[in-house]
């Protein structure tokens, strides 16, 4: 029976950590935020074209910046796997210039 | 003239009707990121729902069962009550997530607040199916989705490669390795269950009853069907190629419901932006009155309940707090700030596993002799039946494993 607290403290601690991120993981989140980064391109361009309309751009400028500031903070808050400390600086650094881009 | 523009109006109906936000999100995803290669997946489900959607109206017209009484005389009681259930839950979700992208698009639209855009979207939906017939709920919401023909004009505009989309018609596995043909497996699922969702059925065949059809209307059924279904798969290409022609060349994976409008912004203007955002606003406030009447229907017709959306409210007491109830559920699920693209995504994968239990009834009925005497389904129609049925049933399996290994369809 003494095994489970120290188990359940384990777990606590195992989960409220940093997430520890991996290659393969980073990729994605590059991946998401190039995409991101291309439709704020996209969206710039029609906005600058008179395509959109006011309140669609206000609303959507809101969500676009929402999803990069979500980005940003997990990308913050994870801790890099052994090898991608630098990967996961660029993957930063991107997300960091989408949300003050969006401000 | 009143036969032939009851027909015209049956067939846009359906083609308004056709789209849902799972539709738009899911087709122009699979554009964005394989370009025209999944057309083939729009035109399979197209034809499997032409043909179930058919069989449904015809066991409604012929036999006067709806879809749940069917599924409790062919599944038995027990196996039966799972299907409702699970059907329901299906329900509550995509009502939830499509409350959730009328508040979205209310507030692209307008600049409201998202939780006051839902709250008024959801009391003005009630307070609509509390007031109209059956017949003027259909035609309202189903016409106003003509919107969506602006996706259409602008996919038009846009020029798109016509041999590659023509390509697309032919299955083939994608380059990238093993996580590319998941990926591929995941939104061909995604695909075929967002055209056959369940409610579609559901709500067809309670509206076939609801208008009184009889063996007369079979004629019209079958051209309702075919018409409306191929008009609206039309449609659900040209979304694909909007994602082809507009995300893919730039790298860019739509996961937002806002960012789907913007090829129309750049084939068009503000104007008709304007306009394909009402077209999307009213696809999903058709598929969250079909979904929350839907949840009525189907308890009423398991346990043999009185209903009918033609009947005064107060007559129907139960039919009338069921689908209130749903409305008031999906609500308080949507209000809780879950993204209605998370719902939809989860939904469309728990829709395309329990598709076998709502289709095997309907393929059973419309092929018994006894049941349908002379309008029972010709041996060719009950063989695609069959083959289709096959696929739901594969559909089924793979959905939830390739869910797990692509991470709800990540890119």
């Amino acid at each position: 029976m003494r095994r489970w607290p120290a188990l359940a403290l384990l777990l606590a601690c195992g989960c409220s950590g940093p997430k520890r991120i991996e290659h393969d993981q980073l990729e994605n989140e590059m991946r998401r935020l190039r995409s991101l980064a291309s439709e704020v391109a996209l969206f710039r361009e029609l906005q600058a074209q008179g395509r959109i309309s006011r309140a669609f751009a206000g609303g959507h400028a809101a969500y676009l910046r929402r999803t990069a500031e979500a980005e940003a903070t997990n990308l913050e808050q994870a801790r890099p796997a052994p090898g991608v400390e630098s990967e996961l600086g660029r993957a930063r650094e991107l997300a960091r210039r989408l949300v003050s881009e969006l401000q | 003239v009143k036969k032939l523009v009851q027909l015209t109006l049956g067939i846009m109906t359906a083609l308004g009707g056709f789209v849902d936000l799972g539709q738009i999100v899911f087709t122009m995803q699979a554009g964005a990121r394989f370009g025209y290669a999944l057309i083939w997946a729009i035109a399979l489900g197209a034809v499997a729902i032409i043909i179930y959607m058919e069989m449904c109206g015809r066991i409604a017209a012929v036999a006067q069962k709806p879809v749940f009484a069917v599924v409790r005389e062919r599944l038995g009681r027990r196996l039966g009550l799972a299907t409702l259930v699970g059907s329901n839950l299906l329900n509550l979700l995509t009502c939830a997530a499509e409350l959730g992208a009328i508040a979205i698009v209310i507030h692209l639209l307008t600049g409201l607040n998202e939780r006051i855009a839902m709250i008024a979207g959801a009391l003005i939906l009630g307070t609509l199916i509390w007031l109209l017939s059956f017949q003027w709920i259909e035609r309202t919401f189903g016409l106003a989705g003509l919107l969506m023909i602006v996706f259409g004009v602008a996919a038009w505009r846009l020029r798109p490669d016509w041999g590659a989309l023509a390509g697309g018609l032919i299955p083939g596995l994608p380059e990238g390795g093993s996580k590319a043909v998941l990926l591929y497996g995941f939104f061909v699922v995604g695909i075929f269950s967002a055209l056959l969702m369940e409610y579609e059925v559901h709500f067809y065949g309670s509206g076939a009853i609801e208008e009184g059809w009889t063996a007369k209307d079979l004629p019209e059924n079958t051209i309702v069907a075919v018409s409306g279904i191929v008009l609206g798969s039309l449609l659900t290409c040209a979304l694909l190629a909007l994602g082809a022609m507009v995300f893919l060349p730039q790298g860019i994976f739509p996961a937002l419901l806002s960012t789907t409008a913007l090829p129309v912004a750049l084939a068009s203007g503000p104007t008709v932006l304007r306009l394909a955002l009402l077209g999307i606003l009213a696809c999903v406030a058709s598929a969250a009155v079909e979904t929350a009447l839907s949840g009525g229907y189907n308890v009423c017709q398991f346990f043999g309940i009185k209903w009918g959306k033609n009947k005064p409210p107060r007559s129907v007491p139960q039919f009338t707090a069921l689908w209130s109830g749903m409305l008031a559920l999906a609500l308080a699920l949507a209000l809780t700030g879950l993204k209605p693209l998370t719902i939809v995504n989860f939904s469309i994968i728990f829709g395309a596993v329990i598709l076998p239990l709502t289709y095997y009834p309907i393929l059973t009925a419309a092929g018994d002799r006894a049941l349908m005497g002379e309008h029972v389904t010709k041996s060719w129609q009950h063989l695609l039946g069959w083959i289709f049925f096959g696929i739901i049933v594969l559909i089924a399996l793979a959905a939830l494993p390739l869910m797990i290994l692509t991470d709800g369809g990540q890119p």
